[in-house]
């Protein structure tokens, strides 16, 4: 083993040899830098694509950008672009990739029966069908057509839904057209937690 | 702010650094009080002495911008000779109703004209008016439409009934009555409620009020530390007083600006999940008064701005929910919509499912179970339903309740005496769909899928519209009347991809509204 291997990669000595014969007075150029640094590509560099999103934390609703490589979510920063950010995104926001890429997030539809002990697995569509089965017969088992004055309500108060603050105004505006059109009145938001 | 919005407060930096004086008002003094001009540690929960002491402030020394406040507020105007103050009633305005626990608001009327007599009955005679007025304050107690009074202002033929003094002298002009009441907040009470040195406030007082003038606005931004007080509405409707009387409303700069928490808070309150309205603020109907097309558009609507054009919105939200099927024959399908009797807000859901008329929940992206108030109510209310539905990215408190909460720790519930089956349905996230946002300065911008979401992951969108397309197709055929409104529902948006995802951009067209010819509008108008 010779001198170089042994010593040269200690960075003290790397930066000090780097200081004083490179010219990196500061060393913050390449003083800073190794092997391993050199090799290195940014995600952002290698993405597939990149897609102009909003932030999904707090209302301020700073542009992101959100890099895609191999179907995957890679790496979301902030946009440039976005007047309202500038480029830039909170502590929280910078960590979005940690939200969508979470591995405690459930894939898979997840049912318990009445009664049941423990989490059963179920179809996507199998679920679908039972759950538009359930609000038919509650809606018809709960059916108020008028009160007793006899005022036409034509509403149930048998179903009821309650939703984040997330959605996107695309989602609640169906929530809400399919609430009513099913007489469900009770349907609610954080927006008035 | 400069902690929960710090991307926000950039610009609230850059208008410092621009000559903004920047105060904040706040017990704690946090990272946003280090870079004010001014920090206000007030007790917390005094803010209406506070916000008082500014009012009285502005009207004891004469500092309102008066040629605004005449032409643009109703101080001039002369209020019924029937209105107390609480001076007089030992801390009760006129009209408390014991029964109700309510106020009557009667007496608290523009003299000559019944505010809140009833749209469409103004022809009628003094005394049926005043009926009306009576009834009409008492439903919207009823119906928990209280917030909605003196909404719109005054009909533009009672307009010409008013009363007014310009030089805001008479004893009984809004101005007047104001300036009384507000007399009691002193600087000195200021500085006893608010446990503030006197000169703080004063210096307080100076800045903003030397900052509203004709050149100059004030801007006051609140969030949550306002509005999650049992007396949060009575703070901002005291900003608004005192933002009218300094002339900040309505000009650039001005404004109270309400800093709001959530992506699309905003967006769920303008095309609402909330029970009492529809779309673009338009009421929920109720069974009093709300029988036609007609007595709605007449019972909310103004002879003035925009809500002179209700029937039109109204006419565009039943168009687009039940398209052909809703003509000017069938008065729009009106007669579709349910109505609403009273509070159908979460928290009366919560008890209708504790005494078992509420059966079947929709949980969408929200934990009622650790996020409300009463958690064990809310655990106790889902562990009492038939049904159960939680959409979100992971198995939320909300979601396993029945194996894991609190009260199955305790022994209060038993696992296998719960008979609430449970559906959990994996969300996608924003990266995963396309959709708008509205943000805190009522903004929309659209975010662009990036990826499809993983496994049984959807969008409430795909979860929505495909729930919808099923009840549809299994109700196909019935004769029950109370199918119509799901039958005859425009409910056809075209889907894509492997996952038949409903197309965001064709509800949003929906939603911003088409001409007759089916192309969209381009203005609001």
């Amino acid at each position: 083993m010779g001198l170089r291997e042994t010593f040269l990669p200690w960075p003290v000595l790397r930066q000090a040899l780097a200081a004083v014969g490179g010219g990196d007075r500061l060393g913050r150029g390449a003083a800073a830098r190794s092997g391993r640094t050199d090799a290195l590509t940014p995600r952002i560099a290698t993405a597939d694509r990149v897609a102009a999103s909003v932030c999904p934390y707090c209302a301020v609703g700073c542009g992101q950008l959100v890099y895609v490589k191999d179907e995957q979510v890679v790496q979301i920063e902030g946009d440039p672009a976005s007047p309202v950010s500038r480029g830039r995104l909170c502590p929280k926001g910078a960590a979005t990739k940690q939200l969508v890429t979470n591995p405690l997030r459930e894939t898979r539809v997840r049912y318990r029966r009445p009664h049941g002990t423990e989490w059963e697995d179920l179809d996507l569509d199998t679920a679908m069908g039972m759950i538009a089965d359930r609000v038919i017969a509650t809606r018809a088992q709960t059916w108020t057509d008028r009160d007793d004055q006899g005022r036409r309500l034509r509403r149930t108060m048998g179903i009821a839904a309650l939703g984040g603050a997330t959605l996107d105004n695309e989602e609640n505006y169906l929530i809400k057209k399919l609430g009513t059109a099913l007489g469900a009145v009770q349907i609610e938001n954080q927006a008035r937690i | 702010m400069a902690e929960c919005h710090p991307v926000g407060f950039q610009w609230v930096m850059e208008a410092k650094a621009r000559g903004a004086t920047l105060i904040h008002i706040d017990p704690r003094l946090t990272r946003t009080g280090a870079l004010a001009d001014l920090h206000v540690p007030i007790r917390a929960g005094t803010d209406i002495a506070l916000l008082g002491g500014l009012i009285n402030y502005v009207l004891g020394n004469g500092l309102e911008f008066r040629e605004y406040v005449v032409n643009y507020t109703n101080a001039a105007t002369i209020i019924n000779e029937d209105f107390k103050d609480t001076e007089d009633l030992d801390g009760l305005f006129s009209g408390w109703r014991d029964d109700t626990a309510s106020y009557s608001t009667d007496s608290w009327q523009y003299e000559g004209v019944r505010v809140a007599s009833a749209a469409g009955k103004r022809q009628q005679g003094a005394k049926e008016a005043r009926e009306a007025g009576t009834q009409r304050s008492y439903q919207r107690h009823a119906t928990e439409r209280g917030h909605e009074h003196g909404s719109h202002g005054a009909s533009l033929t009672d307009l010409h009934n008013l009363r007014r003094d310009e030089t805001l002298e008479h004893p009984r002009c809004v101005f007047q009555l104001l300036k009384r009441h507000y007399r009691r907040y002193t600087p000195e009470q200021v500085a006893t409620i608010c446990g503030i040195p006197e000169e703080l406030f004063r210096q307080l007082a100076r800045a903003v009020t030397e900052n509203s003038h004709r050149d100059r606005t004030t801007a006051w931004a609140y969030a949550v530390g306002w509005t999650q007080h049992t007396v949060g509405v009575q703070y901002i409707r005291a900003a608004s007083v005192l933002q009218l009387l300094l002339g900040n409303i309505g000009r650039p700069g001005g404004g109270i600006m309400a800093l709001r928490g959530h992506a699309s808070i905003q967006g769920s309150t303008d095309i609402p999940t909330l029970y009492n309205l529809l779309p673009g603020y338009l009421p929920m109907p109720h069974p009093d008064s709300h029988g036609s097309l007609d007595e709605y558009v007449a019972d909310d609507s103004a002879d003035t701005g925009y809500w002179g054009n209700m029937r039109a919105y109204a006419v565009s939200l039943l168009k687009a929910y039940w398209g052909d099927a809703a003509t000017a024959d069938n008065d729009f399908c009106f007669d579709y919509l349910p109505r609403i009797t009273g509070d159908h807000s979460t928290y009366q859901t919560v008890q209708a499912q504790l005494d078992g008329t509420c059966k079947g929940y929709f949980l969408n992206g929200q934990n009622p179970a650790v996020g409300s108030a009463n958690a064990r109510a809310q655990r106790l209310g889902m562990a009492n339903l038939d049904w159960l539905v939680v959409r979100d990215f992971s198995m939320i408190e909300s979601a396993t309740w029945w194996k894991d909460g609190p009260e199955i720790e305790s022994g209060e519930l038993r696992t296998e005496a719960i008979g609430t089956e449970v559906f959990f349905l994996p969300a996608a996230a924003h990266t995963e769909k396309d959709g708008s946002f509205t943000n805190t300065q009522r903004m929309l911008q659209w975010h662009h899928k990036a990826v499809d979401p993983p496994g049984d992951a959807r969008s409430d969108l795909w979860f929505w519209y495909h729930l919808g397309r099923r009840i549809r197709a299994k109700l196909a055929g019935s004769t029950a009347e109370r199918d119509r409104p799901v039958l005859d529902l425009n409910w056809s948006y075209s889907t894509s991809g492997a996952q038949q995802e409903p197309s965001a951009e064709e509800v949003l067209q929906e939603i911003n509204g088409r001409q007759a010819d089916g192309s969209c509008l381009s203005t609001y108008e």
